[in-house]
C-alpha cells in the first residue's frame, strides 16, 4: 500500500445544533499535489479538516479517497489508509524525547510485533534497526537530528511543530493533513517549513493538505487552493487567480 | 402489592443518601475535574461526630447534625487548602492515587481515633416509625430526606443563582479562561470542595446515623457514589440527584425480590450490564454543571 | 517497503548505526551483578525470618512489575487488580485442593491464563470508559466478585479460606523439588521475577508497547497514528493481569493458604504504593518499590495496623511531592556513570 491518495468531498456539511459550520462542500484533490484550504477565522476550516481526518463525523455528504467512500470510518482507521495529520494546537508525546516521539509513534509501520519479540529475534532486531533508520532519515529530513535526545515538552514552539510532522511523517502518510503548520511561526521558521514541505513532496508519494491563516505561505507552497468562508467554498484555483479575486479580497480585507 | 409500596419507600429514602454523596462528587468533578475517592471518608467522619457528640457528651441529636456537617466541611476545607488545590496540577492518574491516598489515610486516622467497631447512635425516637396503612418509614428517613430536599435546593440555587456560582460554572468551563477574567481559580476550587464534602458529610450525619457507624463504612458508600456519577455523567448534578434516587430503589427491590447478600452491589451489576450491552457507555455529557 | 528515505526525500541517505538503546552494557553488568547478590543473599544470611521478607519481596515486585504495565506505561488506573491477583491464588488453591495438581508450572500456568481472562472481561466492560469511569467500573467489579468469593462456600470456603494439603512441586507428577523451603520459593520466585522483567521490556521493544505508551501520552495523538486505544489498553489489561495472577499464585504456594484477603484491599494499595514509590513507567522501579514496601515496614517495627495509614500518606503526598518516583532520583546518576544516551530506555523511564 503506497502511493499518494486523492481526496474527494462530495457535498460534505457538518452542523453543530444550529451552527452550520460546512455547508455544502465539495472539492476534488489530485494525488501528490499540495493543497491549501483558507478562510478568515469562523470560515469552518477546522470542522472541514476534522472532518476529513475522521475526528467529526459528516452529518451528510461522503468522503471518498481515490473513490473510496471512507465517510464516518475513525481516525485510526484512516491513519491505516495512510491519512496522517498534525494537530492546531502541536500535539506530541511531551515526556518522551524527539527520538521516541518517532519510534513510537510509527506505529504503523512498526513491524516489531509481539510475536517476533519473542520468537523471531533475527528479524525483530531488523525490524528495529529499520525502524530507527528511519527515524534518523525523518529526523535529518526535519533537520532535527542534533535534537533527537531532548524531551519534547522542553523544545522551542517551533522545533513542536517540526516534530509533530515528522512523527506523521514515520508512518509514510499517502495523504498529510497539516492543521495551521505555520501559526506562531516566525519569518525564518516558515521559511524551514515550506523547505519540509518540498521535501516531502519531492517524491510525489504524498498528497498534502495545509488548513492555513498564512497566505503568503500556502501561496507559495501550494499548487491550488479552496477558500473557504462561513462554511462554504467561495473561489478555488491556483493561488494567482484566487488571491486576485475580488471575493477572496472581501472576505479577508473586508474591501 | 403493600410489600413492593414498603421497598419503594425504602428505596427512595436510600436514594436521597446516594443523591447527596453522587450530588458531592460530582460537583467537585465538575469544577476540579477529579474524582474524590475519600468522599466516602467524609460521610464516616461526619456520622462519627454525631455519634460522639450524641452518645458521649448526651447533646441532643439536631445539635449534632450541624457539628458533624460543619467538621466535614473544615475538614474538606482544610484538605483543599494544604492538598487538594496542589493535587489538581497532576495528571489525571496522580489525582486519582492522591485521593485513595487520603482516603486511606483518613479511614486509618478514624481506626485509631475512634476503634473499628461499629457504632450505633442510641436515639430511639429516631428510629421509631410513621405508619401510613401498612407501609412505614423511619421517622430518620423523613429528616433525612426533608434535609437533602432542602439542601440540593439550596445548592441549585447557589450554582445556578449568585456569583458564586457563576465563578463555578466558569471555572468548570475553561479554569483559564476564567483565571483571565480575575476569578480566583483556587478559591473556587476549595469553597466547591468544602461544599462537596459537606454534602456527604450531611448524609453521614442524618442517614449514616441512624445505622451503626464505623470507619470502613465510606468504603461502602462511596460505590455508591460512583455507580450514581457514572450514570448520571460525571459532572451533571441534576442527573445525580436522578440517578441516587434510581439507585436505591434499585438496591430496595433487588434485597426484597432477590438476595440481601448482594444489596451493595446491584447498583454495579445492573451498571456493568448495561455497560456490557451497549458498546457506547452510559451518557458522557461533556457539559460542566 | 523500503525503509530508507528515498520516499521521503527524493535521495538516498547512508544508513547509520542504531542510536545507543537498553541498558547498554554496563547497566547489563550491573543488573548482573545485583542478581547475583540476590541469589547469594539467603545463602549468606541463614535467617528464616530474613527468608520470609525475601520471599515477599519477590512476589509483590512481580505485581508491581505487573501492575506497572497498566498504571505507569498505559496511564490506566485500574482498581481491579487485587482481583486478578486473587484469582492466581485461587486457581492454584482450588488446583491443588480439587485437581490434586502440585506442580507449579501447572499452577502458575493456570493462574497466568485465569488472570488474563479476569483481567480481559474488566477490560471488556471497563474500557468502555476511560480515566476515572475505568477506575470506578473496575473497582465495582472487584467488590461483586470479593462478595461473591466470601459468600460461595461451596467453592472458597469463605473467609476461612482454603488451606493447601503441600506446597507445590518444582516439577511435574512424583518427580521435583518439593517448595517446602522458603529459600527455593524465593529463588523461584527470583527466576519469575526475571522473566517477568524480561517479558515487559522485551513488550516495550515492539509496537505493542509503543501503543501503550503513545495511550498514555496522548490519546488522540495516538487514534491520529493509526493506534486503537481500546486494543492498546486491552492488551495492557491482560499482560498485567497475568503477571499480577502468577504473583498471586506464588503467594498462594509460599503460604500455603489462600482467603478472600488475597484480593483485599491492602493487596491493591500495596501495589499502587509500590508503583508510585518506585516511579511510573519505570519497570526496575517497581522492583526498587517492592524491596522498600516490604522492607521498611519491617525495619521501622511498624505494627501491622499502622501500615495502611502509612500508606495511605505515602500515596496521597507521594503523587504530589515525588511524582515521577524514587527511580527518577537514581537514573540520572547511573546515567551520570554510564554515560549514556538514553532513548527510550526500555524501562520507559521516559517519564
Amino acid at each position: 500500500m503506497s502511493g499518494a491518495l486523492g481526496l474527494e468531498l462530495r457535498d460534505v456539511s457538518k452542523s453543530f445544533g444550529n451552527l452550520q459550520a460546512v455547508d455544502g462542500v465539495s472539492l476534488r484533490m489530485q494525488a501528490a499535489g499540495t493543497y491549501g484550504l483558507i478562510g478568515p477565522n469562523g470560515a469552518g476550516k477546522t470542522t472541514l479538516f476534522n472532518l476529513i481526518s475522521g475526528a467529526h463525523r459528516p452529518s451528510s455528504g461522503a468522503v471518498l479517497l481515490d473513490d473510496e467512500e471512507v465517510t464516518g470510518t475513525p481516525p485510526e482507521g484512516l491513519a491505516r489508509r495512510g491519512v496522517l495529520r498534525t494537530f492546531q494546537n502541536t500535539s506530541v508525546f511531551d515526556s518522551l524525547s524527539v527520538l521516541d516521539n518517532l519510534l513510537v509513534g510509527a506505529y504503523l509501520v512498526d513491524r516489531r510485533t509481539a510475536v517476533s519479540a519473542f520468537l523471531r529475534p533475527f528479524r525483530h532486531h531488523r525490524a528495529d534497526v529499520a525502524l530507527r533508520e528511519r527515524a534518523e532519515d525523518v529526523l535529518d529530513l526535519v533537520g532535527m537530528t542534533s535534537r533527537r535526545g531532548v524531551v519534547a515538552k522542553s523544545l522551542a514552539y517551533g522545533e513542536l511543530r517540526y516534530l509533530e510532522i515528522a512523527v506523521a511523517l514515520m508512518s509514510r502518510p499517502r495523504l498529510l493533513l497539516l492543521d495551521e503548520p505555520g501559526a506562531g511561526l516566525n519569518e525564518a521558521e516558515v521559511t524551514r517549513l515550506e523547505a519540509i514541505l518540498g521535501a516531502i513532496t519531492t517524491g510525489r508519494e504524498t498528497t498534502v493538505v495545509l488548513v492555513e491563516h498564512n497566505v503568503g505561505l500556502v501561496s507559495r507552497a501550494c499548487e491550488r487552493i479552496w477558500v473557504l468562508d462561513r462554511g462554504r467554498l467561495v473561489v478555488d484555483g491556483t493561488p494567482d487567480v484566487v488571491l486576485s479575486d475580488q471575493r477572496v479580497r472581501e472576505v479577508y480585507l473586508g474591501a | 402489592m403493600s410489600t413492593f409500596v414498603q421497598l419503594f419507600v425504602n428505596g427512595l429514602a436510600a436514594g436521597v443518601t446516594y443523591a447527596l454523596i453522587g450530588l458531592g462528587l460530582s460537583l467537585v468533578f465538575g469544577v476540579l475535574k477529579i474524582i474524590n475517592f475519600a468522599q466516602g471518608e467524609f460521610y464516616m467522619v461526619a456520622g462519627l461526630i454525631v455519634y460522639t457528640v450524641t452518645n458521649l457528651l448526651g447533646w441532643p441529636y439536631l445539635v449534632g447534625v450541624p457539628i458533624a456537617v460543619a467538621g466535614a466541611a473544615l475538614l474538606g476545607w482544610l484538605l483543599a487548602r494544604v492538598y487538594i488545590t496542589r493535587l489538581v496540577r497532576f495528571d489525571e492518574t496522580a489525582t486519582l492515587v492522591g485521593t485513595v491516598g487520603l482516603s486511606y489515610l483518613m479511614l486509618e486516622l478514624a481506626q485509631i481515633v475512634w476503634n473499628p467497631n461499629p457504632k450505633q447512635t442510641d436515639l430511639p425516637w429516631l428510629n421509631s416509625t410513621v405508619s401510613a396503612g401498612s407501609v412505614h418509614i423511619t421517622v430518620q428517613s423523613l429528616l433525612s430526606a426533608g434535609l437533602a430536599l432542602l439542601t440540593a435546593v439550596v445548592m441549585f440555587a447557589v450554582v445556578y443563582r449568585t456569583p458564586l456560582g457563576r465563578h463555578m460554572r466558569a471555572v468548570a468551563e475553561n479554569p483559564f479562561g476564567a483565571a483571565l477574567t480575575g476569578i480566583r481559580v483556587e478559591h473556587v476550587h476549595r469553597l466547591t470542595f468544602t461544599v462537596g464534602v459537606a454534602l456527604a458529610g450531611l448524609a453521614g450525619a442524618t442517614a449514616g446515623a441512624a445505622e451503626a457507624v464505623y470507619p470502613t463504612v465510606g468504603q461502602s458508600i462511596i460505590l455508591k457514589g460512583f455507580v450514581v456519577v457514572i450514570v448520571a455523567g460525571l459532572g451533571n448534578i441534576s442527573g445525580a440527584v436522578w440517578a441516587g434516587l434510581m439507585l436505591g430503589l434499585v438496591e430496595a427491590l433487588g434485597s426484597g425480590y432477590l438476595s440481601t447478600a448482594y444489596h451493595d452491589t446491584y447498583g454495579y451489576l445492573v451498571l456493568v450490564l448495561v455497560l456490557a450491552i451497549r458498546p457506547a457507555g452510559l451518557a458522557r455529557r461533556k457539559a460542566a454543571l | 517497503m523500503t525503509t530508507s528515505a528515498e520516499q521521503v526525500t527524493g535521495e538516498a541517505v547512508p544508513s547509520r548505526p542504531p542510536a545507543p538503546r537498553g541498558s547498554g552494557r554496563y547497566g547489563r553488568v550491573g543488573v548482573l551483578l545485583l542478581l547475583v547478590v540476590a541469589i547469594a543473599l539467603p545463602f549468606a544470611v541463614p535467617s528464616p525470618y530474613v527468608h520470609g521478607l525475601l520471599v515477599l519481596v519477590v512476589i509483590y515486585a512481580i505485581n508491581g512489575v505487573g501492575y506497572d504495565v497498566q498504571l505507569g506505561l498505559t496511564g490506566m488506573f485500574s482498581m481491579g487488580q487485587a482481583l486478578v491477583f486473587g484469582a492466581g491464588s485461587y486457581t492454584v488453591a482450588l488446583l491443588c485442593t480439587r485437581a490434586d495438581s502440585t506442580s507449579i508450572f501447572i499452577g502458575l500456568a493456570a493462574a497466568a491464563v485465569v488472570g488474563t481472562v479476569v483481567g480481559g472481561l474488566i477490560g471488556l466492560v471497563g474500557l468502555r470508559t476511560e480515566g476515572p469511569q475505568f477506575a470506578m467500573i473496575s473497582l465495582g467489579i472487584w467488590q461483586i466478585v470479593l462478595i461473591w468469593v466470601q459468600n460461595a462456600v461451596d467453592l472458597t470456603r469463605g473467609p476461612l479460606g482454603i488451606s493447601l494439603p503441600s506446597y507445590g512441586v518444582l516439577g511435574f507428577g512424583d518427580i521435583g523439588i518439593e517448595l517446602d523451603s522458603d529459600i527455593i520459593v524465593y529463588l523461584v520466585g527470583l527466576g519469575l521475577l526475571v522473566l517477568t522483567v524480561g517479558v515487559v521490556r522485551r513488550l516495550l521493544r515492539s509496537r505493542v508497547g509503543s501503543s501503550w505508551l503513545c495511550v498514555r501520552e496522548n490519546v488522540a495523538l495516538a487514534r491520529a497514528q493509526g493506534v486503537s486505544p481500546f486494543r492498546a489498553r486491552m492488551t495492557a489489561a491482560m499482560v498485567s493481569s497475568a503477571i499480577s495472577a502468577v504473583a498471586g499464585g506464588l503467594l498462594a504456594y509460599s503460604s500455603g493458604f489462600v482467603s478472600p484477603d488475597n484480593m483485599s484491599v491492602s493487596i491493591l494499595v500495596g501495589a499502587i504504593v509500590i508503583v508510585i514509590v518506585g516511579g511510573r513507567g519505570s519497570v526496575y522501579g517497581a522492583v526498587l518499590g517492592a524491596i522498600l514496601f516490604v522492607v521498611l515496614p519491617e525495619a521501622l517495627r511498624a505494627a501491622d495496623t499502622l501500615r495502611l495509614l502509612v500508606f495511605g500518606g505515602v500515596l496521597a503526598l507521594g503523587v504530589v511531592f515525588v511524582p515521577n518516583g524514587l527511580w527518577s532520583l537514581v537514573a540520572p546518576i547511573r546515567d551520570l556513570l554510564t554515560r549514556r544516551t538514553r532513548p527510550l530506555d526500555a524501562g520507559g523511564e521516559a517519564r
